[in-house]
């Protein structure tokens, strides 16, 4: 079989750049994202992954270059020169955005079931009945006990509330899910769970996936292509096993050969 | 213009009130959308009726006929307090009848005695702002508005069913104004929201200490916010005044005794006074 | 035979390292590799360890770039191939057996030889199904089945590791020391699966020192030699 159709990619991203003002932030990052593809961004504390992320998740405006997005109805716009409403309505229905933090992407106040259905209700659903039916339908998904719908977050573990916080975010079925560190901080065993989890949602689904980590056994489980970042920059890039199996830059070496195997 | 006392009419100055007016239309001309206004010091602290009081004094003229309730009553403290204020500081007649006023400024309760065109009821708001407990930044809030993005309302709703079986928030009960601003009603209770919709008087809104005026037109759509499966409704506790009569009116729960005694009484003085003098009339009849 | 078009060209495959961690050290490993493999054919690849069979597979596979030469499988030149044009001939074209399983926790044994499958697009019953299928013919015990393979001992592993690469059919397969692991009568198995295979018109590259393994499923050898070290 030769190469898909010529698809149009999901995302564009064009020599984005982001000077915190201290000499640090992101350069001349260029790459593009098609739909299915799961993208892992790795390097260090301080490489710019994170800065990276948050630009393409709209909390950061770029300095320069731009973001461009495909949406549903095949529309290009740039993220970042759109309007505020259809920012906003974009980023409660094809995007996604799952922190490091579940707390940071979660309403701690509100019940389990209310967390999971805010996208629905906050796009027009009124049926309290179907939004409760659709919370339930997605607790069970990322096997959150359905009986738990009422609780509040506070009352979860970390790895329940991360999973929560995945609900959240595909209940409205999106097509592109930004991810910051989505194992970070959870036990071992939790973390396997997860992971196990994503990459059966990411194959489900067919999402398409940005994901940040520090952990190259995570990229290497989720991700088909990895780009290496360092001092705010992409120093290599490629399919997940290039660029940890046969890795080019100095720095990708190292990082390759620094991990420790269990 | 100033009466012997030194005061202007109605106790603000006329530039004041020229500001106020600014700020009444362009509430009126963007129906619950909460305009902004330099709320002034006036001769009583926040959360006593600041808003309702400078928003009553920029609409008042020499002609107007006055009537303030508080809870429904016409005869407690603060509706005494603000009415003799009045009285004094713009001379203008002042009524216990609903149908005589041409001005009703009110807490917390609307008449129960329809309303007309020629009215105007002024509300005392204390927190304009319906995301406030939700939203606590005031930024947001006002993006929120801007976009007409009111989904953590809902989710507010879906929460109280989820807990209590039901909604369960019996004042202050959130609207969609004119099909488009999420208002708060100020603390009156769910029974008078039907009320807000469609009424013929012009309804405007004062928050003093949060310094937000805002308006619903005569004949403006008013919609209660629930779900399909959980309809707006209101409640009432199925017995009739125990002075009047009335079961339909919107009643006070007073404690008689302390042996668990009690009785149900209209919340609405004039109301309730006006019923009774009729079965009276008719009696004598 | 000559008419057919080879599902796998290579021409003149080099391909070097460089270890930066050891001052920029250079290791030539492929030197100017010639190959065409023909549907049905089967090409061990010979020589003594380090020569670079491991390398010429991945290089195949897209796992290792290359320097230079091209590497055509079914249309597309995997040497200056985008990702995504890969990772469809991945999902595809070529199929690799590895040495060894690359372990996943919490996946069964059954979700990891359906994989494949799901991902052609098979519902859940019939990609599961064509794995029992697989899986009972290896000899791996059905009590096995729904367990990871991460306390599984290593014949076990492998076997595993060779069902997911034979649950569904490919143009290329890549085989890298499939027997290593295991005792005759499975290896007598796989080799019953590469027949097979080749008799659908798989085309097969595979590493196997074995001799007796390697006299049975061979239809060709490439030799490889070492390759001289650039000064």
């Amino acid at each position: 079989m030769t190469p898909p159709p010529d698809e149009a990619p999901l995302l564009t991203v064009e020599n984005l750049a982001y000077d915190y003002g201290n000499g640090r932030g992101v350069a001349g990052v260029d790459f593009r994202l098609w739909p299915g593809e799961v993208l892992g961004v790795v390097g260090e504390s301080g490489s710019g992954k994170t800065t990276l992320l948050k630009l393409l998740g709209g909390q950061l405006v770029p300095s320069g270059g731009r973001i461009l997005y495909r949406t549903a109805a095949g529309e290009v716009v740039d993220l970042h020169d759109l309007p505020e409403g259809k920012r906003r309505l974009l980023a409660r229905t094809e995007l996604g955005f799952v922190h490091q933090n579940p707390r940071d992407g979660l309403r701690l106040a509100v019940s389990a079931g209310g967390n999971v259905g805010e996208r629905l209700m906050a796009t027009g659903a009124r049926h309290y009945g179907r939004i409760r039916a659709a919370a339930e339908d997605w607790l069970g998904r990322v096997e959150i006990e359905q009986g738990r719908i009422d609780d509040i977050p506070a009352t979860f573990s970390g790895g329940m509330q991360q999973r929560l916080q995945i609900a959240r975010n595909l209940v409205s079925g999106p097509r592109l899910v930004l991810m910051d560190e989505p194992t970070g901080g959870l036990d071992v065993s939790v973390q396997a769970r997860l992971l196990d989890l994503l990459r059966g949602l990411v194959a489900d689904l067919g999402l398409t996936v940005v994901i940040v980590t520090h952990d190259l056994g995570v990229a290497r489980l989720l991700a088909d292509r990895l780009m290496v970042m360092q001092g705010g920059r992409v120093i290599e890039e490629g399919l997940t096993d290039q660029v940890l199996d046969d890795p080019q830059a100095p720095y990708t070496q190292l990082l390759v050969s620094s991990v420790l195997a269990a | 213009m100033s009466n012997e006392n030194g005061y202007n009419f109605a106790y603000l100055d006329e530039q004041t009130k020229r500001m106020i007016r600014r700020a009444l239309l362009k509430a009126v001309a963007v129906p619950g959308y909460q305009v902004p206004f330099a709320s002034r010091e006036m001769p009583l602290p926040y959360g006593w009726g600041t808003g309702g009081i400078q928003v009553t004094a920029s609409v008042l003229g020499p002609d107007d006929v006055l009537k303030v309730i508080d809870q429904g009553a016409d005869d407690t403290t603060n509706a005494v307090s603000i009415r003799r204020f009045f009285a004094r500081t713009a001379g203008v007649a002042t009524t216990t009848r609903t149908e005589e006023a041409t001005v009703i400024q009110t807490r917390h309760r609307i008449p129960e005695t329809p309303l007309s065109e020629d009215q105007i009821l002024v509300y005392q708001v204390p927190i304009p702002e319906p995301l406030r407990w939700l939203e606590p930044r005031e930024t947001e809030t006002r993006m929120l508005h801007a976009l007409g993005d009111y989904g953590v309302m809902q989710v507010e709703l879906y929460e109280d069913i989820a807990t209590h079986g039901r909604i369960k928030r019996s004042y202050d009960y959130p609207v969609e104004v004119a099909g488009r601003y999420l208002t708060a009603p100020s603390p009156i209770p769910k029974f008078d929201n039907p009320k807000l919709a469609d009424c013929p008087a012009l309804q405007l809104f004062g928050a003093g200490r949060e310094k937000r005026i805002y308006a619903i037109p005569p004949h403006t759509p008013v919609r209660s916010l629930d779900f399909e499966d959980y309809p707006f409704a209101i409640e009432h506790p199925g017995v009739a005044c125990a002075l009047c009569g009335d079961s339909t009116s919107y009643l006070d729960e007073i404690v008689t005794d302390d042996r668990g005694g009690r009785m149900f009484v209209c919340s609405d003085t004039d109301h309730c006074g006006k019923r009774r003098d009729e079965d009276r009339n008719d009696a004598a009849a | 035979m000559s008419t057919m078009k080879p599902i796998l060209s290579l021409r003149g495959v080099t391909k070097h390292f460089t270890q930066h961690l050891r001052g920029g050290l250079r290791l030539d490993v492929l030197a100017g590799v010639d190959l065409d493999v023909f549907p049905g054919d089967c090409v061990v690849l010979d020589g003594p360890s380090g020569v670079g069979k491991s390398s010429l597979l991945k290089a195949i596979y897209g796992t290792y770039r290359v320097d230079g030469g091209s590497i055509m499988v079914a249309g597309t030149d995997v040497a200056t191939a985008e990702p995504r044009a890969i990772l469809a001939l991945r999902r595809a074209v070529i199929g690799h057996v590895s040495q060894f399983l690359r372990v996943v926790p919490r996946v069964s044994a059954l979700d990891i030889v359906a994989a494949p499958a799901r991902g052609r697009g098979l519902d859940r019953a019939a990609a599961e199904a064509r794995a029992a299928d697989l899986l009972r013919r290896l000899q791996l015990p059905e009590k096995l089945w729904s367990l990871p393979p991460a306390t599984f001992s290593g014949g076990e592993q492998q076997r595993v590791n060779i069902a997911r690469g034979f649950v569904v059919d490919w143009p290329l397969m890549l085989l890298d020391e499939p027997t290593a692991s295991l005792d005759g009568a499975n290896a007598a198995i796989v080799a019953g699966l590469i027949d097979e295979a080749r008799a659908k018109g798989t085309a097969m590259v595979a590493i196997c020192h074995d001799p007796a393994m390697r006299a049975r499923i061979a239809t060709r050898l490439l030799p490889m030699t070492r390759v001289e070290q650039a000064a």
